[in-house]
């Protein structure tokens, strides 16, 4: 029988894979100065990145997960947290941040980029997990308990939404469920609700094109060549190509017709070329990826690395359903990346190792068995 | 449980222990915030299986049946370009051009790009001299439209500022022109095309299947940028151009012929003229002219009122409109009747010397002359209507049927001109004795000038009709049908020579070839009221040469000369124009002259 963290890294090469594949055809165009051509496919900047995120994988999996559970080392998710919220503030200033479709999202160091917003979301998760899991007998109370990690989640919420309200969404409803799942009162996590409701209207109307985004969502049809364009194409690709799809590489909407191709609508892309048989294949990788997590939760009974695992397979599967809803135009349109499929740079490299320390959980909760499972169970693997 | 795992350390073991061990404060606490973990990361998991499920279904619905919203809203990334196919030329027997197609650029404004609708006509105008006011009414009429055609054909220099000048909003579009270097001669017999460089009438519009090409189309997937990406092999139809078509007609004698017709139309004030020249041992078709002129006061005038519309519109009347031959058709019941044995050349018959003959039916039959008896052979010389009615009651009716159906009378000649008409024959249940002494003297039948041309070749023949063709294609045509026997045809010609030096035709003779002709000079049917114009004719002649091996028939028919003017017969009217239109073509054609001429100006023959 595969083990679950084999069949994890059967699922992310997959993905990784498809992911590649998929992003080389959706940045197809003319007018290129060099033909496609084998080697250079391969030697491309986005298969490396997928080898090194395959190698950040490994190198998650034989981190000592072990050695970082409370209530030992919390000085690492601690200064991780705090590295983390230097570097939003840091994206902030003119010159250290670089600024991407008018958002200012980027930090380059040499010739390579990132987003603090990616390392402040993985830092999040090993922070409360670590944080809930140390304090678990005083969750129950507001002040104590709950207080310190609401305000941080929000916190840390606020500084990214002031350039990336879709991330700040994501990363606020994840850190509210670690809290929630950990043992925090839901009657105390729905309290911040109306503040950070009126938080988003502010932003919405802080920004005019939030408010055309929530527009063309609504109502794509209004302005089809204008906000409504960009929902249009991506099911326009969805549509075109019908169940067996125009063939891989055939694909029409990557020429210019539908913008973001290769990262936040690559969905699309993939359901146009490869047909239902492509949307069948992501959607069984990412239900692969949530039941191989779910196991290896399961196959544990240590509530740090339960919830680390919760943590982490949220934080993948809210970002998957948010990009899969906003390019079926089921939501309104959010910058965010299809998690280990899109085209993301330093961001698969984040998201490998962390799902190197799932495996890493696996690993050594298998090494260290047995152990009782839930509601005592004797778990075989 | 233990003793399965061997490897158990003892630190894992005692963990296993103190979990189990109720009390431990923080232990109870471990447990259960594992199971709230374990209960809440299953929760996550269903909803986000469900979340796949609806992301899923909402896939096949956009694939199976996307909203009739989104349909229309999705862009067609398909453009499809055509092609035209290049109009074939048309060109004489020796390659000159007669039609051929060129591009010309014909300038359109598109209302929604143009930035300022007020000015575009004066500037349009300063550029080019197009007139600003017609520019500013086209552009009113069709706003709404992205194309409005505001000018013909430009010439180039136009082209050349517009190219320069680069209006937003204005444009030039690429059409096919056709070009008629000949002008105004063969003019209806080529024809012209329309708007659509497609036929619209002569030989552009007969041979358009030819001629016009076929247009291809070729659709190619664009990028955003509307630059052709690539073309699915199947979406490829490549245009054909049409085929360049020769014509048998020769452009010199054509031009001659136009020229001499015309000449002799206006100087006998006649209705309308029409003239053809064939080659008898091919059949080919080298020149065909129709006038009508415009006569105030002249009841029965030829009409055509489509050449009012349009100078290379209109009918060909030398194949379309039938008329009654008069003399010239006599040597057809002449021959035919002489091969039957009904007549003897030297025979002579009672023709009368004063008045006028009378059939058997007591029909009175007139004569420009009375020469007393006369033989058959002078019969045909002298062309006595007497001596042809004569023979005419001892020749059974299917005798008479028979040589008008073997000449080709009746009988479409197929060479390729549009309109062409069979002719009016009478049908054998009309056909009475009167019809058969009519028939004989070229009335109570309609004919053609081409059938007329056919029928007369076979004497120029070995009595054989050519089959009539207007393309210089194939080989020499076969031969179509046999009317008489050879000798027959030689022994006419002879006669019909003689006719030129001792007959109708003395006053058409040529002074370097031996023509063999006939003169007709019938009386013009009356439009109303039926019966004949007693001063009204179709005067006619027609004629081959040289003798031995002729190379050329022609035929002249002046339709109604005006009779106060002095000269009404064909032998006058239209055989001086046969002549010279003989003369110029077998010069032309590098025949040389078969009579012989001596010094004091004498000519005779051999």
């Amino acid at each position: 029988m595969i083990r679950p963290w084999q069949a994890l890294l059967l699922i992310v090469t997959g993905l990784l894979v498809l992911g590649i594949i998929a992003v080389q055809s959706a940045g197809l165009s003319v007018g290129r100065d060099q033909a496609a051509t084998l080697p250079g496919l391969l030697l491309d900047r986005t298969t490396l990145l997928g080898i090194l995120a395959l190698l950040a994988l490994l190198c998650g999996m034989y981190t000592p997960v072990d050695r970082l559970s409370p209530p030992r080392c919390q000085w690492i998710p601690t200064v991780l947290l705090v590295a983390a919220v230097v570097l939003l503030v840091l994206v902030q200033i003119p010159g250290i941040g670089r600024e991407v479709h008018g958002a200012r999202r980027w930090i380059d160091i040499g010739p390579i980029g990132f987003q603090p917003s990616e390392v402040a979301k993985w830092a999040l998760v090993l922070f409360l997990a670590w944080h809930v899991v140390a304090r678990a007998d005083r969750l129950g109370e507001f002040k104590r308990g709950f207080l310190p990690g609401a305000a941080i989640i929000l916190f840390i919420g606020a500084l990214i939404g002031i350039e990336d309200l879709g991330t700040s969404v994501v990363i606020v409803i994840v850190g509210m469920a670690i809290l929630i799942a950990g043992g925090c009162r839901l009657s105390h996590a729905l309290l911040p609700i109306p503040f950070a409701a009126a938080a988003i209207v502010a932003a919405l109307f802080a920004s005019p094109y939030r408010l055309d985004r929530l527009r063309a969502f609504l109502d794509p049809y209004a302005d089809p060549e204008g906000i409504g364009y960009h929902v249009l194409q991506s099911m326009s690709a969805i549509s075109g190509g019908g169940l067996a799809g125009r063939g891989l590489g055939n694909g029409v909407q990557k020429f210019g017709y539908l913008p973001e191709d290769t990262t936040d609508f690559l969905f699309s892309v993939i359901c146009e070329e490869l047909g239902l048989v492509g949307c069948l294949l992501i959607v069984a990788l990412y239900m692969g990826l949530l039941l191989a997590g779910l196991r290896i939760m399961l196959n544990t009974t240590r509530p740090f690395y339960r919830l680390l695992a919760f943590g982490i397979l949220l934080m993948i599967t809210v970002q998957a359903l948010v990009n899969l809803a906003v390019v079926t135009g089921m939501a309104p349109t959010k910058g965010i990346a299809l998690p280990l499929l899109s085209s993301g740079g330093t961001g698969w490299l984040l998201m490998g190792f962390c799902i190197g320390l799932l495996a890493s959980i696996d690993r050594v909760s298998g090494r260290s068995t047995p152990e009782k499972a839930w509601h005592g169970q004797p778990v075989t693997t | 449980m233990i003793d399965k795992l061997p490897l158990l350390s003892r630190r894992s073991l005692k963990r296993l222990l103190v979990a189990e061990v109720p009390g431990n404060r923080t232990d109870i606490a471990n447990d259960w915030q594992s199971r709230r973990i374990a209960a809440w990361t299953i929760a996550a998991v269903v909803i986000a299986a469900a979340g796949l499920l609806v992301i899923t279904g909402r896939v096949i619905q956009l694939k199976i049946a996307p909203s009739e919203q989104l349909t229309a809203a999705m862009a067609d990334p398909f453009s499809t370009r055509t092609s035209v196919g290049r109009r074939g030329d048309l060109v004489d027997r020796n390659g000159r051009l007669l039609a051929t197609s060129t591009i010309g650029w014909r300038l359109f404004i598109d209302p929604a790009e143009v930035e300022d609708l007020a000015t575009i006509g004066v500037q349009i105008q300063s550029l080019i001299g197009l007139d600003a006011i017609e520019i500013d009414q086209r552009l009113s009429r069709r706003l709404r439209s992205r194309f409005v055609p505001i000018s013909g054909i430009l010439e180039d220099w136009q082209v050349d500022r517009i190219q320069s000048a680069s209006l937003t909003g204005v444009g030039m579009e690429r059409r096919q022109v056709r070009i008629y270097p000949q002008e105004q001669s063969a003019a209806r017999l080529v024809g012209v095309v329309g708007f659509d460089h497609e036929g619209l009438g002569g030989l552009e519009h007969s041979l358009e299947t030819r001629l016009g090409g076929t247009s291809g189309s070729v659709r190619y997937l664009r990028d955003v940028k509307r630059r052709p990406m690539w073309v699915a092999s199947h979406e490829y139809h490549p245009h054909v151009d049409g085929a360049p078509v020769r014509l048998s007609i020769d452009m010199a004698i054509q031009r001659y012929v136009e020229h001499r017709l015309e000449s002799a139309v206006s100087s006998c004030n006649a209705g309308g003229g029409r003239a053809i020249v064939v080659d008898p041992a091919s059949g080919e078709i080298l020149a065909l002219a129709d006038i009508i002129t415009k006569r105030e006061g002249w009841p029965g005038q030829p009409e055509d009122p489509l050449r009012d519309t349009h100078d290379r519109l209109g009918r060909n009347r030398c194949v379309s409109d039938p008329y009654e031959p008069g003399s010239t058709f006599k040597p057809f019941v002449w021959s035919v009747a002489t091969e039957a044995g009904l007549a003897e050349a030297e025979e002579v018959l009672p023709t009368p010397s004063g008045t006028p003959h009378r059939t058997s039916s007591g029909r009175r039959i007139r004569d420009v002359h009375y020469y007393g008896p006369m033989t058959w052979r002078r019969v045909l010389v002298k062309s006595l209507n007497s001596g042809m009615a004569i023979v005419a009651e001892r020749m059974p009716s299917e005798l008479m049927r028979s040589c008008v159906q073997r000449f080709g009378f009746g009988q479409r000649t197929g060479c390729g001109i549009a309109g062409e008409t069979a002719g009016l024959v009478t049908p054998a249940s009309s056909w009475t004795s009167y019809s058969q002494v009519s028939v004989a003297m070229g009335h109570e039948i309609g004919v053609t000038p081409l059938q007329m041309v056919r029928g007369f070749s076979a004497f120029a023949r070995d009595g054989t009709l050519p089959s009539l063709r207007l393309l210089a294609e194939g080989d020499v045509s076969p031969v179509e049908q046999r009317a008489i026997e050879p000798s027959t045809a030689l022994f006419v010609r002879e006669i019909l020579e003689e006719v030129m030096t001792d007959g109708t035709g003395r006053a058409s003779q040529s002074d370097q070839y031996r023509l063999f002709g006939k003169s007709g000079t019938a009386q013009l049917p009356r439009v109303e009221g039926g019966g004949y114009h007693e001063d009204r004719y179709i005067s006619s002649f027609i004629a081959g040469a040289p003798f031995d091996k002729p190379q050329v028939v022609v035929l002249c028919v002046i339709d109604d000369p005006d009779r106060s003017l002095g000269a009404w017969y064909g032998g006058r009217v239209a055989g001086p124009v046969v002549r010279d239109m003989v003369d110029f073509s077998l010069k032309y054609l590098g025949v040389p002259a078969d009579k012989i001429n001596d010094e004091h100006g004498m000519t005779a023959s051999r």
